[in-house]
């Protein structure tokens, strides 16, 4: 370049690097020289550390900023921050904070109170019963929250689509006591507000916030235009998309309104997963359900994705049916769901098994004898059991016997103890996806053994150690590394190519610091698997 | 580790790495696309657009052979200029046979009948293909041009201080590619329009070409006798495989109405390997007006389940 500088990153994967050395580089600048060293640049870098979901980093440097710059938009940051990453209570004690300390003149003022109601929502979504004391109380402060500014100047509009969403749940779960707004009234306002924007000032909610004032209006084929339109727009992150439909299935519950809203909702979950870091949860019981379902037409899917609908959807609906061979490992003894794992055809792992069903998962989940994994202990086959949620409900299969497994590769393949011939087998991919910085993995399987719900993840592959590049410090093992934002703990799942084919199988993952691959220094933030053809041939040895 | 080498075919094209981006979305899209990415397969593209034409072609027009099909007219900027006046009796022959079967099957008139008894594909009904003639003429002169170029090792310049002679600068290319591939598994060449013939003339016949395991040509025009005569005298009916540089299979992919490969889409009996007929010809049925389309062969079943077991995926 001319002007001796580097050229912009074009991968993902550039991007989270580069992002990752500048708040470093930053950080380090405020150490020497104070936060107005860095005053200037901060308020851009927050924001692209908030898009890229590095909310660690984004807490830390907006932190070490606020111990010298007095900036409004820093605390609004930093409270961003807090909320995403788990910290909704710690949020609104410094949103009470700024809001008091600024005019209501102030943008930032109506900001503040706008994320109060942001943080308020969040603790509704994780109350487990909604109808708890707590949870509606959750729910009247979020409406006041977002009451306040709307209140105030009726142009505030994410703040006024937000009460349309929770007004409208209100009024469907009974909840009389809750003030109420005029639905119509506050999505005719929005949509007036909307309209008047020049093409060139609208923001990434534009669309998204139409949608959801023509769901206030129960216009749900002009509000399928705008979420097409949000969809297939390059600048609409997984996190924001996420977040759209979270609130339309949580608040709008437009997957109980018909054929046309579940339709909508599930192609959302297909885009979803489809953009970088997207993550889809969904309950067994609604995965058995869309993969027993008719599909939609072609017209349907365009309508609501465009061009690629019909493809997108088809793509989700195959990771669907992979779904239902990934199962939930119970410890019998103490009544937990502990881990993952996942049905394989038995010859192709080791050629003498045949077409017989197996399955596969972690050594430190299971192994006989039992394995101490630092914290962790694995347990015997015979005090285990899994159940494949997605594909049968209550049903749980105990294990034969270990057929192979290694410590090495953290990898156990076990025989079923009853007939397991209607399990469909995963297909396991030849040879790992090209790391080229653009690449990515997905897991499916349930995050810490915990949960009922499956979670697909789409993981940005890092790096591996198997050819052309490769140079594993052992060569009998060829390990894989990704990265998603999202929680980690899916020890036993399948990792999975684009193409639905198993590549490793997930092991540990690390959110500050796993050691890199091929014996390069230093670490970085990674999820780890073991390649699955290293597995094949560490079996047939 | 499989690797795919890519060689394209006639006509202008966009900037080599926007080409090559634009053929692997092409095989990943649709239902049951084939992202050989994800499959851990790496990919390179032998480009040489841009040994015939001056400056890359917009990048939209990547996969249209310079045909609009939609407007039904030539892409602005493909047409290229007639060769005029013929150097030698040689070069006035074999344009006038490519141009006589070229023309014949842009009319479609006689895809069928040519098509002798005993072949395997599929009795169909051809429609005819109501193509305009400016277009048929612009794509036919694009075709003649290249093919005649590369064949006759033409001095050409496509811009102001450049100048190759097309069939060395092209070889020279083909084999750096295959040089560079990795060697850690199955590598494949694939092949369309008149790539193929430079995929063929340089595994058959050019000293040194490296080794590849599988050959894929897609809408090659290979059949024809006139493109087989340059090709002598390393190239026989008997003996027409390149068995010393392919160790695997090749596979033909052709429709029949593609106005290249449509007058003689077979070619397994054309290039034997020791009198036998080994190439594996497939006919991949391509939809709408302009079946050349390296983007509608892609996008089909039978060549991305041909291509997936060259690679052994």
């Amino acid at each position: 370049m001319s002007n001796g500088q580097l050229p912009p990153p074009q991968f993902p994967l550039d991007v989270v690097c580069h992002l990752r050395d500048q708040a470093a580089e930053a950080m380090a600048r405020i150490k020497v020289k104070g936060g107005q060293a860095v005053a200037a640049e901060a308020g851009d870098l927050l924001r692209k550390l908030q898009d890229h979901r590095e909310f660690g980093l984004l807490r830390e440097l907006a932190e070490s900023l606020r111990r010298d710059v007095d900036n409004p938009t820093i605390a609004r940051r930093l409270a961003q921050g807090l909320i995403e990453s788990g910290a909704a209570n710690t949020a609104l004690d410094v949103l009470r904070a700024l809001a008091a300390a600024l005019s209501k003149d102030s943008p930032e003022w109506a900001e503040a109170h706008g994320l109060m109601g942001r943080a308020w929502k969040q603790i509704f979504y994780e109350k487990p019963n909604k109808e708890s004391d707590d949870a509606k109380q959750a729910l009247r402060n979020a409406l006041a929250q977002y009451h306040i500014p709307f209140a105030l100047d009726p142009q505030n509009v994410w703040h006024a689509v937000n009460l349309l969403a929770l007004t409208r749940y209100a009024a469907a779960h009974g909840l009389a006591e809750v003030e109420a707004v005029d639905l119509r009234q506050v999505a005719t306002q929005v949509l007036d507000t909307l309209g008047k924007q020049p093409e060139d000032k609208r923001d990434d909610w534009f669309h998204p916030s139409q949608a959801e004032a023509y769901l206030a209006l129960d216009d749900l084929d002009r509000a399928v235009d705008h979420i097409r339109a949000y969809v297939a727009s390059d600048r609409t992150t997984a996190f924001a998309l996420g977040g759209t439909l979270r609130q339309f299935v949580d608040l709008w519950q437009l997957d109980r309104q018909g054929e046309q809203g579940t339709l909508i909702v599930e192609a959302l979950r297909a885009a979803l997963l489809r953009k970088q870091y997207g993550t889809v949860q969904v309950s067994p019981g609604h995965l058995q359900a869309l993969v027993g379902s008719t599909s939609p037409s072609q017209s349907q899917l365009e309508k609501i994705l465009g061009h690629q609908g019909p493809q997108t959807f088809r793509w989700w609906m195959n990771g669907a049916e992979c779904a239902q061979s990934v199962g939930c490992i119970h410890d019998e003894g103490r009544g937990e769901r502990i881990a993952t794992g996942f049905v394989v055809r038995g010859g192709d792992i080791i050629a003498q098994l045949g077409d017989q069903r197996c399955l596969l998962t972690n050594h430190h989940v299971i192994s006989a004898p039992v394995c101490q994994y630092g914290a962790v202990q694995s347990i015997l086959p015979e005090d285990a059991s899994v159940s494949f949620d997605a594909l049968e409900e209550g049903r749980r299969y105990r294990f034969g016997q270990v057929l192979w497994q290694s410590c090495e590769h953290d990898a156990t393949l076990l025989s079923f103890a009853e007939p397991a011939d209607h399990l469909k087998p995963l297909k396991l991919a030849a040879n790992l996806p090209v790391v080229d910085g653009r690449q990515c993995v997905y897991v499916i399987g349930h995050p810490r053994g915990r949960d009922l719900s499956i979670s697909f993840q789409d993981n940005l592959l890092l790096d591996h150690e198997g050819p052309p590049q490769g140079n594993p410090p052992d060569p009998k093992i060829c390990r894989i590394q990704y990265r998603t934002p999202t929680e980690p703990g899916n020890s036993g799942s399948p990792v999975f190519s684009a193409s639905w084919k198993v590549v490793a199988l997930h092991h540990a993952g690390d959110a500050e610091a796993m050691p890199k691959l091929n014996g390069q220094q230093g670490s970085w933030p990674a999820n780890e698997g073991v390649a699955i053809q290293s597995i094949i041939a560490a079996a047939r040895q | 580790m499989p690797h795919v080498t890519f060689i394209h075919g006639i006509g202008n094209k966009p900037a080599a790495e926007k080409l090559h981006e634009e053929w692997l979305r092409s095989l990943a899209g649709g239902g049951r696309g084939l992202d050989l990415r994800a499959e851990g397969v790496t990919t390179s593209m032998v480009y040489w657009a841009d040994v015939m034409y001056g400056e890359p072609a917009p990048a939209e027009d990547a996969m249209a052979e310079g045909v609009d099909e939609a407007k039904l007219e030539v892409v602005e900027g493909a047409r290229t200029t007639a060769i005029s006046g013929a150097g030698s009796a040689a070069d006035a022959a074999f344009m006038a046979g490519l141009a006589a079967k070229l023309g014949g099957t842009l009319a479609a008139a006689t895809s069928v009948s040519a098509i002798a008894p005993g072949r395997t594909a599929a009795p169909t009904q051809v429609e005819r293909i109501p193509l305009p003639w400016p277009v048929k003429e612009a794509f036919l002169q694009a075709f003649l041009r290249d093919v005649h170029h590369y064949l006759f090792n033409t001095r050409h310049s496509p811009r102001p201080g450049v100048e190759y002679r097309v069939q060395d600068e092209i070889r020279r290319r083909f084999l750096a590619d295959l040089a560079a591939a990795p060697k850690h598994g199955p590598h494949v060449v694939v092949s369309h329009s008149m790539g193929t013939i430079i995929a063929y003339d340089c595994l058959k016949r050019v000293a040194g070409c490296p080794a590849v395991n599988g050959l894929m040509t897609i809408g090659s025009p290979l059949g024809l006798d006139e493109i087989q005569d340059k090709l002598k005298p390393e190239w026989n009916q008997a003996d027409g495989f390149p068995s010393a540089t392919v160790g695997g299979d090749w596979v033909n992919i052709f429709d029949r109405l593609d106005p290249v490969a449509g007058f003689d889409p077979f070619i397994a009996d054309d290039f034997e390997k020791a009198g036998n007929q080994v190439i594996r010809d497939v006919e991949e049925p391509n939809s709408g007006l302009w079946r050349h389309s390296i983007a509608k062969y892609l996008d089909g079943a039978r060549l991305r389940d041909a291509l997936a077991d060259l690679l052994r995926l």
